[in-house]
């Protein structure tokens, strides 16, 4: 895999998980769901990649994390998002959209 | 924020290795279990289930190699294990290091040597106030001509006297004979 392509997925994958957090704070596998659903199905993020990526934005401080109980009481380690972290989405949304209209604009011309 | 909040754990990921390295453990094991409770209830049976979820996860130990890998302070962890190794390699071939400790002392040895001579002898102005304009003078005899050789130790920066050659040629005699 060229090293634009994982570019491209790493932010991708951020900006899914910063997305996927906003209405509720939720553990590894619940973001996964939640990225699923909300994607319809189009992205299924492997923890390979989700926990890394999870670490790294916890790094970053746009995330915190807290452990807790799951739904079928299992201990797990919860994610929500933070000050920073709603800021950063809100940055890369905006970055998101214009280079998604960008490309759909480019690929539409002649 | 972001600087602070990365500092912060790379020294939480340096000095509180254990707990960061069994919460990381913790974390990975419950999501598997999940999974594997996720499967069950969609029908699958117990050990069936389990199998499933570790194929999917990709195993537990490479998971929490990938995250190992992108955390902060993870370069000093890997320098510090490639120094332990470097040792531990030296120690164990002893002819090999003495080759290595005697050659790079012997080659550091000489170059400084060599550089202080030529430092002392070429390079480093004269201990004298305007030294560049120190002349040296000495007279040659050459059948029917006396040249006055005078120049500065150093090349000047004026350029109007050159190194070799005076500008004033004598011809005839002179001093006392």
């Amino acid at each position: 895999m060229s090293p634009t392509q994982t570019n491209l997925l790493q932010g991708t994958l951020e900006l899914l998980i910063l997305k996927a957090l906003v209405p509720a704070e939720l553990h590894g596998l619940g973001i996964s769901r939640r990225i699923e659903q909300i994607t319809k199905g189009t992205f299924l993020v492997k923890p390979g990649s989700l926990f890394p990526a999870l670490h790294r934005m916890e790094e970053a401080g746009w995330l915190s994390s807290f452990w807790g109980e799951s739904e079928n009481n299992r201990r797990a380690k919860f994610y929500r998002l933070t000050k920073a972290g709603e800021r950063q989405l809100g940055s890369e949304t905006e970055h998101w959209t214009r280079i998604a209209l960008a490309m759909t604009n480019a690929l539409k011309s002649t | 924020m972001g600087l602070g909040s990365r500092l912060k754990s790379g020294l939480l990921n340096l000095f509180r290795k254990r707990q960061v390295e069994s919460h990381l453990d913790e974390e990975v094991r419950s999501y598997a279990d999940m999974l594997t409770d996720e499967k069950i209830s969609a029908g699958m049976s117990g050990s069936e289930a389990r199998r499933s979820a570790l194929t999917e996860l990709g195993g537990i130990e490479q998971v929490k190699q990938a995250v190992r890998e992108h955390r902060a302070g993870t370069w000093i962890d890997l320098l510090w294990q490639d120094v332990r190794y470097g040792i531990r390699q030296l120690r164990r071939n002893r002819g090999f290091t003495l080759t290595a400790v005697v050659t790079l002392g012997l080659g550091i040895g000489a170059t400084t040597a060599i550089f202080s001579a030529v430092y002392s002898l070429l390079l480093r102005p004269l201990p004298y106030h305007d030294a560049n304009r120190l002349m040296s003078n000495a007279m040659m005899h050459q059948p029917g001509e006396l040249k006055l050789l005078r120049g500065p130790f150093q090349p000047s920066a004026e350029g109007d006297l050159t190194m070799h050659e005076s500008p004033w040629r004598m011809h005839g005699s002179m001093g006392p004979q």
